[in-house]
């Protein structure tokens, strides 16, 4: 009963009208990403329209530029949009019509616009940089995709800010580690982050940009330092002590310490752009929080699932329950556990 | 015209450079660079380039229309290489070309318009395009489409019914070794369409190949069109003008946008300025921060714009055409190779008077890190030796009462107005003072050099402490007594 309410829940944060840029997250390579990318463009293909398809590459290459494995091609039906770079249109099996190049260059070429004529594979490469993402995913949409898929390069969170995508699907599995109840602790750490509540009042606002912006006795307080990790941080926040901090750029493991380290004068809310900004562990955020450090961001974006692969990379048993266990205890209550290949949907914590 | 960086750098003309922005890939590569033209190319650019400013003044032709075409189109460098040496079987490339070809076809109706401007033969770019373009509505977009071979018709059939056939067993629920034999079947018939697809790719490229010559010309041709507009469009953005060749360099109403830019992003404004050099060699003196390097670097730059078919930021201007233009200021930093500065200089000046050619000697205030007697004397002597060589020049200096024999014109800066006397102005004591206080434009000079140096100090703020005595001092030389009585 719950299992198919919860499927249905899934096909209908799907099917939202809101959810016009769906970006697909995963916490580790062979979590799965691909599979879940296929299930749900496989899902908008059948609801009609076309879709369109973006994926972000670690180095903007053809093979992952971690592991080295060479990129999945995706399966477009015709009608179906993509971008991706020269390199990859000699061996696309969907004969992509060039609608129009992106004016961006990538190590594999320029990048274009293609429309699929034929159900087919198309490799995506080349886009690297988050301005080519909404370079791309704009020219998307402005071809006609009804959807717009983000398949974002594995470890990274980019394709999931919330300035580029409506919604996020987030992969894991048991590629994140050997054991489930580590694998549900990593993944219970990511989904935590899309869970940061969303500040208030956008007060730092109109207060400059690219740099720190502090909040003091009712003012905006200008600090001269481009972001937490920047020489200049320390000494202007402990000149500044100020109540509030907005800090653009990434939020490290360094940049918490930082702010611990400031004693009496560290803020005692700090406001990151987004979640995908958000790099520290769950054990560093209640290090913040117990120092009085509350963490929120500036705008979110909704986790619309979690998909989890229960098999081993290396081969072995399958632990498809044992997972599904371990994140339904670690997850927040109602999360959507997505077992793509078996097909089944779950509330987590039910 | 031959011109050194470093010249550049010191007239603001890299800068200048940017400012021109041609929008296709290959206007924006061509214009990295200032254009080098012969006499009769820079007769038809300049032609071409005043039929069209007329034409959008009038008009007839919509820059944006135009740019909106133009912004759109690739290189064709590297996909005309490829063509020409065998290879091009590739959509990206064939797409490029096609983009350029459809963007003539376009274009040709709305410069058609233009009485006299060069067109290509729209014929020839109608056969090329067609080449690439198997059905349906025009446009730039490219696709392998199934009608141009029946082995691609086949190829695509067969593959849709491999497919079909093995969703259709997958629905069925059929046998293992069933699925594994149709998903084999299916992947070969993909494999075959891909190499049928690569065939007739192949055949295109090789259709396309008799068509090279009208690619190329079509190609230069969106290029020159795309340099041409951005010149004209920001001709009209500076209100400038286009340069005429003549016997003399003249300037109405010129400003230095580089500069210009500089102070208005400073809250500033700007002065225009107007000069009128006639062969030879002129002089420019005047205040000490009122604006002669500046004069000289607008004429350098107006030398440029000139020669190389550029508008310039004047009401209106004439140049001479010339061999070189060469720069000499600010030699002082050659001290490091082991020579003082006034070495160095020395040593740039026997540089420059080795050179052969005509040329136009722009020098900003040479001569200064000696004596004044003993500068004032090389002043003269260079002065002689460039106007021998039948160069043209410009020499900005304090040592007014130099060149009176040999210089064609002397030109002056006003100078700080005179509601600025030397002590009111001393309580300002800022650069936008200044600068309100100054005024920069040129005149005829009467061969007195009036440095107003006093004057600038006390206006930036230099205190009594020593201005009170160098005022005293300078009365004493004017006064022709001893200073120590």
């Amino acid at each position: 009963m719950a299992e198919a309410l919860a499927a249905e829940v899934l096909a209908e944060l799907l099917a939202a009208p809101s959810m016009q840029r769906l970006a697909i997250a995963g916490l580790a390579k062979n979590v799965g990403k691909t599979t879940l990318l296929g299930a749900v463009a496989a899902r908008l293909q059948a609801a009609g329209g076309p879709v369109g398809f973006v994926s972000i590459g670690v180095d903007g290459e053809r093979v992952d530029g971690l592991s080295g494995a060479a990129k999945p091609p995706v399966l477009l039906v015709e009608g179906d949009l993509a971008v991706t770079a020269e390199r990859s249109l000699g061996e696309a099996e969907c004969g992509p019509e060039l609608l129009s190049r992106l004016g961006v260059r990538s190590v594999l070429g320029e990048l274009f616009l293609v429309r699929a004529t034929r159900s087919g594979r198309l490799v995506l490469s080349g886009v690297r940089f988050r301005s080519d993402v909404a370079l791309a995913v704009e020219a998307l949409r402005a071809a006609g995709a009804a959807r717009v898929l983000i398949d974002g390069a594995f470890d990274r969170l980019m394709g999931a800010s919330p300035g580029l995508c409506d919604g996020v699907l987030l992969a894991t599995g048991m590629a994140v580690s050997e054991r489930a109840e580590m694998v549900a602790q990593r993944t219970a750490e990511v989904v935590a982050r899309f869970g940061l509540p969303v500040a208030s009042e956008g007060w730092w606002h109109g207060a400059g940009e690219g740099g720190l912006v502090g909040w003091r006795a009712g003012a905006v307080v200008g600090l001269d330092a481009p972001s937490l990790l920047s020489d200049e941080a320390s000494e202007a926040l402990r000149a500044a002590a100020v109540e509030r901090l907005y800090a653009p750029g990434a939020f490290s493991e360094r940049a918490a310490a930082l702010l611990l380290s400031l004693g009496e004068a560290r803020p005692r809310e700090v406001v990151v752009a987004d979640a995908t900004h958000v790099m520290v562990s769950e054990a560093m955020r209640q290090r913040l929080a117990r120092a009085g450090v509350a963490l929120a961001v500036a705008r979110s974006v909704p986790l619309l699932a979690v998909a989890y692969n229960p098999v081993r990379p290396e081969g072995g048993p399958v632990v498809g329950c044992q997972l599904l266990e371990a994140l339904s205890s670690a997850l927040p209550e109602g999360s959507l556990l997505w077992d793509v290949v078996a097909g089944r949907v779950d509330f987590a914590g039910r | 015209m031959k011109i050194s960086p470093q010249a550049m750098n010191w007239m603001g003309a890299r800068e200048l450079l940017a400012m021109w922005r041609p929008v296709s890939e290959a206007g924006a590569d061509q214009a990295r660079q200032w254009p080098v033209l012969s006499e009769a190319a820079w007769v038809e650019e300049r032609r071409c380039c005043l039929l069209l400013d007329e034409a959008l003044e009038g008009g007839l032709v919509e820059g944006s229309v135009l740019g909106d075409l133009l912004r759109e189109l690739p290189s064709l460098a590297g996909a005309l290489a490829s063509l020409q040496a065998g290879g091009g079987a590739e959509t990206a490339l064939l797409f490029r070309i096609k983009q350029v070809l459809f963007a003539v076809l376009e274009l040709l109706p709305k410069i058609a318009a233009v009485a006299g401007y060069p067109l290509v033969a729209s014929l020839a770019v109608r056969e090329a395009y067609a080449v690439l373009h198997a059905a349906g509505d025009p446009a730039a977009r490219f696709v392998l489409s199934a009608g141009r071979s029946p082995a691609l018709t086949e190829a695509r059939a067969e593959e849709v019914a491999g497919r079909r056939a093995l969703l259709q067993a997958r629905g069925a629920g059929g046998s293992a070794a069933e699925l594994e034999a149709l998903q084999r079947s299916h992947e070969q018939r993909r494999q075959r369409l891909l190499e049928v697809e690569g065939q007739v790719l192949a055949l295109v490229a090789d259709a396309l190949r008799s068509h090279a010559a009208t690619i190329i010309e079509a190609s230069a041709w969106v290029m020159e069109l795309d340099l041409r507009l951005s010149k004209c469009l920001l001709r009209r953005a500076w209100k400038g003008c286009w340069p005429e060749p003549a016997a003399t360099l003249e300037v109405a109403e010129g400003w230095h946008p580089v500069v210009a830019a500089r102070l208005v992003g400073r809250g500033g404004g700007f002065v225009s300025q107007s000069f009128a050099l006639p062969a030879g060699v002129s002089m420019l003196t005047g205040a000490n921060m009122g604006g002669k390097s500046v004069a000289l670097q607008l004429a350098g730059l107006v030398l440029l714009c000139g020669a190389s078919g550029l508008p310039a930021p004047a009401r209106s201007a004439t140049f001479m055409r010339v061999d070189f233009v060469e720069v000499l200021a600010g030699q002082e930093q050659g001290s490091r190779h082991g020579l003082s500065s006034f070495g160095s200089e020395v040593m740039a000046w026997r540089s420059l008077l080795e050179r052969s050619g005509s040329g136009f000697v722009l020098a900003d205030e040479p001569a200064r890190t000696t004596s004044p007697a003993d500068g004032a004397a090389l002043l003269e002597g260079l002065i002689s030796a460039v106007a021998a060589r039948g160069w043209h020049g410009w020499f900005a200096t304090h040592f007014g009462e130099v060149g009176q024999g040999v210089a064609a014109s002397a030109w002056a800066v006003r100078g700080l107005r005179e509601i600025a006397s030397e002590e009111g102005a001393a309580t300002e004591g800022s650069l936008a003072a200044l600068e309100s206080l100054m005024d920069y434009r040129l005149v005829p000079a009467d061969g007195a050099a009036a440095s107003d140096a006093l004057r600038v100090a006390a206006q930036l703020g230099l205190g009594e402490e020593v201005l009170s005595i160098a005022r005293r001092v300078r009365a004493s030389v004017e006064s022709g007594t001893n200073r120590s009585s």
